[in-house]
């Protein structure tokens, strides 16, 4: 995998398919944090560790758990055919979320214990996103977009791995954005039926149709 | 029973609408009303599986110990997702086509979860199910409304057949700008008639705000 | 359960791992009921891609072809289509079939090219995979619908058969005849503001005829024919 494959998972998973405004994955916390700038950045950074850790830890679970290969745990110990250890359909949205769940418990322990001061910064957020659609979703389009048998391991996984680091990005650029345009907003004079969340739609629909201009980037 | 039972089941059509008052499961709600076919699928798929787990929820909650609740509600909800996925599968491929990643992502909508949270580990099975209709209906009822709207708008057309000819649709209505100016105004519009009836009424509803 | 009882770890976990192991036994036995459908499901899709860019053939006579690079095991398929089911001896080769994929906008597209005997010439292509953008790159399998919804129970809008005319501006081709010019392909009808969709197509299906041809050249490892598959229930599907 090269260089320019890696920019262009980044560009597309940041711009051209931002994970908000074009794929519609994190909307609940996107509405709800960006109120302001300051929080938008906290949340948008725990989002973005939550869901590189996430993509890193679920490619593993569904490579050598749940997927028919030679590499499949359960061949390894039972042996057999390998193509009859097709868990994929049946385990994968179950395992995924519980190993998301999991994961950021784990990570919300760990902060608290190493790093009180990080963890009064982020701490909140990042209970907040383990039932986010956005972590949820990335971990299944790595598994659909870049898991298939013939590709070599390594690409695969770091293509996983860095789907899910711009998909964090993307979310933080337009939380951060938002989170801008609300503030002056909230100074405007917006007419009474619309104020709140419907003009906040409203914004982030004028916003979406900025980033459908970056289509053809790549 | 009949009085508050009945309002279990209607109150998620406009008093407590999941989309519209709570909004809860904005990311399907926006991404499946592209067509209003695929908004009933989801709406249908959405409801099993409200209806299930809150019925299987409410008949443990005794039984589960309040620690590890959400992880036994997330499986649950899972078991029953992934069953709508398998049966979608084996009978409605094309639909499982269309509605792409929303349907495993049925898993961690906000509506399902909260309402095991806040309705159905607290209630008797036969209010948990009704709680769970109404709620899926009053989900299903918003998503067909914004489906009409941009299929209409955005295709030309209703549940895949024409409607006028010659009309050339509004493309952005079927793109995600168009799903989320939809919404917006759908939202405004609400609004301004909640508005309407509380100056009639002489009393104070806020406009939705969210805190 | 007493209060106190409930908070100690060890009933936490029998817990946990009792609602696990009924949610797996749910799981495996609605997979045992669904698992042979979706089986069926790939199948008939298949086969109904098969059918689709090779119009005389015969349900029964679709064999696929698996060949493997020596040196490094890759495998390749293929299908050849008979006109008449497989055990008929009277049955005549109307062309072979084969898949190919290439990125296109947001997602892979994934094409099954039919062509002639002598694999001279594309006699249709299915497009069998995407996820294009709706209302513009979707429509590469857009198929006009003539069916006002005033005329659904009128027996003409049933008679209409559905065109999808993208994927048929294929069909009868040449495989020398898609000649990049600048950065499309020479006399192909584009599909309008999707151009990378359309040249994605395009090379999908040139992708189909470079692995066909790969394919040829190896030694055959194995075949299955449609015979053995399950009775296609109903008429076409689409």
């Amino acid at each position: 995998m090269g260089i320019g494959e890696a920019f262009a998972i980044l560009i597309s998973t940041i711009f051209v398919y931002n994970f908000v405004l074009s794929r519609f994955l994190g909307l609940c916390p996107y509405m709800g944090v960006s109120k302001d700038t300051g929080s938008a950045i906290g949340m948008g950074m725990a989002v973005i560790f939550v869901m590189t850790l996430a993509s890193a830890v679920t490619w593993p679970v569904y490579r050598f758990l749940l997927a028919p290969s030679t590499s499949n745990l359960w061949y390894q110990i039972f042996g057999g055919d390998p193509a009859s250890y097709d868990l994929t359909r049946v385990l994968r949205t179950i395992t995924f979320i519980l190993v998301i769940a999991a994961l950021v418990q784990f990570v919300e322990m760990f902060i608290r214990t190493v790093s009180p001061g990080l963890y009064r910064a982020l701490g909140i957020y990042i209970a907040l996103i383990t039932t986010n659609c956005a972590v949820l979703g990335v971990a299944v389009l790595n598994v659909d977009m870049f898991f298939q048998d013939a590709q070599p391991v390594a690409a695969s996984y770091l293509k996983s791995v860095l789907q899910g680091f711009g998909a964090g990005v993307g979310f933080m650029l337009a939380m951060v954005l938002m989170s801008a345009i609300r503030e002056r907003l909230d100074l405007a004079d917006v007419p009474e039926p619309l104020k709140g969340v419907p003009i906040a739609f409203i914004v982030a629909g004028l916003m979406s149709m900025a980033f459908l201009g970056f289509a053809g980037l790549i | 029973m009949n009085a508050p039972a009945s309002r279990e089941f209607t109150k998620g059509f406009s008093k407590s609408n999941p989309v519209f008052v709570l909004l809860l499961g904005l990311c399907p709600t926006l991404a499946v009303s592209v067509t209003v076919h695929n908004a009933v699928g989801m709406a249908l798929a959405m409801t099993f599986v409200l209806v299930c787990s809150n019925v299987i929820i409410s008949l443990a909650r005794d039984i589960i110990p309040p620690k590890v609740r959400i992880p036994c509600f997330i499986v649950v909800i899972a078991t029953f997702v992934t069953i709508v996925e398998l049966v979608m599968q084996a009978y409605m491929p094309p639909l499982y086509k269309s509605l792409g990643i929303f349907v495993p992502l049925i898993v961690v909508n906000c509506i399902i979860l909260g309402r095991a949270e806040a309705f159905a580990s607290k209630n008797a099975v036969g209010a948990s199910l009704l709680d769970g209709l109404g709620m899926g209906f009053g989900f299903g009822w918003a998503l067909v409304l914004l489906a009409t709207v941009r299929e209409i708008l955005g295709h030309g057309t209703f549940f895949g057949y024409e409607l006028v000819p010659g009309f050339q649709p509004a493309l952005i209505m079927i793109l995600p700008p168009g799903a989320f100016l939809s919404l917006g105004l759908m939202l405004g519009w609400i609004n301004w008639r909640r508005s309407r009836r509380a100056r009639r009424r002489q009393d104070t509803a806020p406009p939705l705000k969210l805190e | 359960m007493k209060a106190e009882t409930k908070e100690q770890p060890l009933v936490l976990v029998v817990v946990l791992a009792v609602v696990c192991a009924l949610a797996g036994l749910a799981l495996g036995f609605v997979y045992q009921l669904t698992g042979p459908s979706i089986h069926i499901q790939k199948q008939k899709a298949d086969r109904a891609a098969l059918l689709a860019v090779h119009p005389g053939a015969s349900p029964e006579g679709l064999k696929l072809v698996k060949t493997e690079h020596e040196a490094h095991g890759e495998q390749f398929e293929y299908h050849e289509v008979y006109d008449k089911p497989l055990d008929d001896d009277t049955k005549e080769l109307i062309g072979y079939a084969c898949e190919g994929r290439a990125q296109g906008y947001s997602s892979t597209i994934v094409v099954t090219v039919g062509l002639s005997p002598d694999a001279s010439t594309i006699t249709g292509i299915k497009i069998t995979a995407q996820q294009e953008t709706p209302g513009l790159g979707a429509n590469c399998e857009e198929v006009e619908s003539d069916t006002y919804i005033w005329n659904i129970f009128s027996p003409r809008a049933k008679a209409q058969a559905p065109k999808p005319w993208f994927q048929s501006q294929f069909s009868g081709r040449s495989i020398d005849g898609l000649v990049p010019e600048g950065k499309s392909y020479k006399d192909v009808r584009a599909l309008s503001g999707a151009t990378i969709t359309t040249n994605a197509v395009v090379r999908a299906t040139l992708d189909a005829v470079e692995t066909f041809s790969t394919a040829t050249s190896l030694g055959q490892v194995d075949a299955e024919t449609s015979a053995t598959w399950p009775e296609a229930e109903g008429g076409g599907e689409e």
